[in-house]
């Protein structure tokens, strides 16, 4: 007889240490603790509730699809809001620990085109603004169920482990979270969003790198350079992914110590890790070691030739992801005993956290005015930040004091129309054609290509003025390092059509210019590759 | 050497803060600011003597990361914000508005314990001017509502005089929005004294505008999220206790909170 239970799969106040654990490694599936007579004929297998709570996570996506006809703004009914958030976390995935992450500007500019291609298909002029509000909504779904930030919540049936009963469960998720990083706020996709995304593609993500890894090596041996490559950037994102996990436990043990389980889940954690750090660099080394090989018997000219450099390259910057991995792992048990150390006497409050709604900004509102001014000047202070006091200086109070008086007017007056005049931007340093041509030559690439040989065509081919070169140099160099916008608070990028990544050890010695080679990537084909 | 290395700890010590004065700078943005934020992480050493300046300064270092430095001015601080780095002068009916529009930002930010609790690293979702009002305007109507249901009478002319009305009233009788005779959305609407409050967030490098969307939304910058997940959510919750254990008048205490 079944019987039928309620309980709620609620999040652990403590960070989730084994979600990417390969299991060999360390993490065991959640509910595994079928004995062995189950497990030879087990009535439920635990597998399938775990299947089942990763096939759940689609339901908030597939709401969305539900939304869109009942959408009340017309003007946005044609817009497939299933089809953009798979966009959406697809770039985030592809982006997240490996530099130029998605914050809100680069999503909504790499989301436009998709939302363009939907205005077409209904007939329907592109319109920014249109763009921007549909974005809005899209983000205000995938962070949470409602306005207040409340999880989704998923009801669900599962058999319990000893195939008796039934019991009735809540699974709490979220999707998207924004995440500062040191030059602002990024997207990230929550452990079960990326969970959804990966096993939705047939990966499994706990052993994916292990997998990525053996599919290069496969790959690269049947000659199959196109496809090793593909393999090879999902391994670069999967130890970026480790390294990450490891960074955070660490930062919030910095933070407080309290909220790591050093006891037991840690170690256990970082022991896994240290294996996997060792044993990837091993299979990498391998890897690097066969993609020299296959490159003396390549054309250099060739594309299979770029793919296998592209390869190993991707592949000596896992190793050294993984080093820096192994480095930091070794440290850690240093970091907990310092930070033991110093938290140890550190004053606990014995307040319990304020719910800032219902116990300050209520009770405020129903205190007598002085009493609320006097409540709110005191506690501001603490969240104001500081206000360094402005200095005195003799000079400015002699100016302050001598300078005439404003006599105020009042009254009203006449404005007249501002006489504006328009002034021409001054001359560019490279002419409009010289500029189209070098955007043309970017345009047109389908394949990364290093910068030394694009150059190379360039210089000697006797149609193109060496100012083309000369600007294609600069504009390579100038998104290879960016400019800082202090206005925007971002990065100021020259070109929309390739992303520019640097070619460790490779020279470029072409003509006049000289120095290290660029690698450059058709920003399309990144995106390509990630869906 | 480079010219960092070739100063004293101290200095470098009193560099960092200096850095970290300025919350809308970032260690990114400055070589010698990472630098310094790095040395703070890896050398104890170091690490005691910027503590200890900061001590004797009365600054609290909340956290410290490659984000920046998060500092709280403890009471008495000549760091500590004044009410006239806030508004250079006010009523008491704008020196309340202001309150509880700063109050309410932060309320709407953070609803719920749980938002306080979270991983620091994690920013909470953007809110709007509108959202913030709505927020503070439906706990002022549940206010209204109560004391309607209790009969309670308006406030005597003495007490408004003695400033005893209470503080939903206030927000309650100032429109949300609306058109002054000039241009622009009216000085005295509640919604104005929200923007005010963002703006001056803004400008101290607490809170940042989210893409060019129009409402504007804004979300926290690392730092407020450091200060109120550390310190400044209890001390804003310390502050409005001690109000209300010393409340003067014909407030209600919390048990008779409409919500409660």
């Amino acid at each position: 007889m079944l019987r039928v239970t309620k309980a709620a799969m609620g999040k652990s106040p403590q960070l989730d240490l084994t979600t990417d654990l390969p299991p060999e490694e360390g993490g065991l599936p959640e509910g595994d603790t079928m004995g062995s007579e189950g497990a030879r004929n087990p009535p439920w297998d635990p597998d399938l509730a775990e299947r089942l709570r990763v096939l759940l996570h689609a339901r908030p996506l597939l709401a969305l699809r539900h939304g869109d006809a009942r959408r009340q703004d017309e003007q946005l009914q044609h817009y497939d809001s299933a089809a953009l958030a798979l966009k959406a976390i697809d770039l985030i995935l592809s982006h997240t620990g490996l530099g130029r992450e998605m914050d809100y500007e680069r999503l909504l500019r790499h989301l436009t085109p998709l939302m363009e291609a939907m205005d077409q298909e209904a007939d329907l002029p592109s319109d920014p603004g249109r763009h921007q509000k549909m974005y809005d909504r899209l983000l205000d779904s995938l962070r949470g169920a409602d306005a207040s930030r409340n999880p989704f919540e998923i009801e669900y049936t599962a058999v319990d482990d000893d195939g008796e009963g039934l019991t009735r469960r809540t699974m709490q998720m979220h999707l998207l979270r924004e995440e500062y990083q040191d030059e602002g706020t990024v997207f990230r996709l929550s452990d079960e969003a990326t969970t959804l995304y990966l096993r939705s593609l047939g990966q499994d993500i706990s052993d994916a790198q292990v997998a990525s890894e053996a599919l290069i090596q496969h790959q690269l041996e049947d000659g199959r350079f196109g496809e090793a490559v593909r393999s090879a950037r999902n391994a670069r994102h999967q130890s970026a992914r480790f390294y990450r996990k490891i960074d955070d436990l660490l930062q919030i043990t910095r933070q407080d110590l309290r909220r790591v389980d050093w006891a037991e889940s840690v170690p256990e954690l970082l022991d896994s890790a240290r294996r996997h750090a060792r044993n990837r660099q091993a299979v990498e080394s391998q890897i690097v070691e066969s993609a020299e090989q296959h490159l003396t018997h390549l054309d250099p000219g060739g594309d299979d030739y770029e793919h296998v450099v592209e390869i190993r390259d991707l592949i000596r910057d896992c190793r050294k992801r993984h080093r820096r991995l192994y480095e930091r792992v070794m440290d850690a048990p240093d970091v907990f005993l310092e930070e033991q150390a110093r938290q140890a006497f550190r004053p606990r409050s014995s307040e319990p956290t304020p719910e800032l709604g219902p116990e300050v900004l209520e009770p405020l509102l129903g205190m007598p005015k002085t009493d609320a001014i006097e409540a709110t000047e005191q506690g501001a202070h603490a969240v104001l930040g500081p206000a360094p006091p402005t200095l005195p200086t003799l000079g400015n109070l002699l100016g302050w004091l001598l300078q005439p008086r404003q006599h105020q007017q009042r009254g009203t007056a006449e404005l007249d129309d501002p006489d504006l005049v328009a002034i021409p931007d001054p001359p560019p340093r490279y002419p409009p054609a010289v500029r189209q041509t070098v955007r043309a030559l970017l345009q047109d690439l389908q394949e990364p290509r290093p910068l030394s040989q694009v150059l190379e065509a360039v210089w000697s081919n006797p149609d193109h003025e060496p100012a083309v070169a000369e600007y294609l140099v600069q504009v390579c160099v100038a998104d290879f390092a960016p400019d800082w916008n202090e206005e925007d608070d971002r990065s100021v990028r020259t070109l929309s059509s390739v992303i520019v990544r640097k070619r460790d050890g490779q020279r470029l010695d072409v003509g006049p210019f000289y120095g290290e080679d660029l690698l450059l990537i058709p920003e399309s084909l990144v995106n390509e590759d990630n869906t | 050497m480079s010219p960092l290395e070739s100063k004293s700890l101290e200095q470098q010590a009193s560099e960092l803060l200096h850095w970290a004065l300025d919350p809308r700078t970032k260690p990114v943005q400055h070589e010698e600011y990472r630098r310094l934020v790095d040395r703070y992480i890896e050398d104890r050493d170091f690490r005691r003597v910027v503590d200890d300046f900061a001590t004797g300064q009365k600054l609290d270092i909340v956290d410290v990361s490659s984000k920046g430095v998060a500092l709280v001015p403890e009471p008495g601080s000549r760091f500590a914000s004044k009410p006239g780095n806030y508004r250079r002068s006010g009523s008491a009916d704008k020196r309340l508005l202001d309150g509880l529009a700063l109050y309410g930002i932060l309320a709407t930010f953070y609803p719920r314990a749980s938002d306080l609790e979270g991983p620091r690293d994690e920013a909470p979702r953007p809110v709007t001017v509108e959202e913030v009002d709505q927020n503070i305007r439906r706990l002022a109507e549940q206010w209204e509502e109560r004391a309607r249901e209790e009969n309670r009478a308006d406030p005597t002319v003495e007490e408004l005089e003695q400033g005893l009305e209470e503080a939903w009233r206030v927000y309650h009788n100032r429109v949300e929005t609306g058109k002054a005779e000039t241009n622009g959305s009216s000085p005295r609407a509640t919604r104005s004294y929200i923007e005010h409050a963002f703006e001056y967030l803004r400008q101290n490098g607490l809170i940042q505008r989210v893409g060019r969307s129009s409402p504007p939304r804004f979300q926290p910058t690392w730092a407020l999220n450091a200060v109120i997940q550390t310190k400044g959510a209890a001390r804003v919750y310390r502050a409005t206790r001690e109000a209300m254990s010393g409340s003067s008048g014909s407030g209600p205490s919390v048990a008779s909170s409409p919500s409660s």
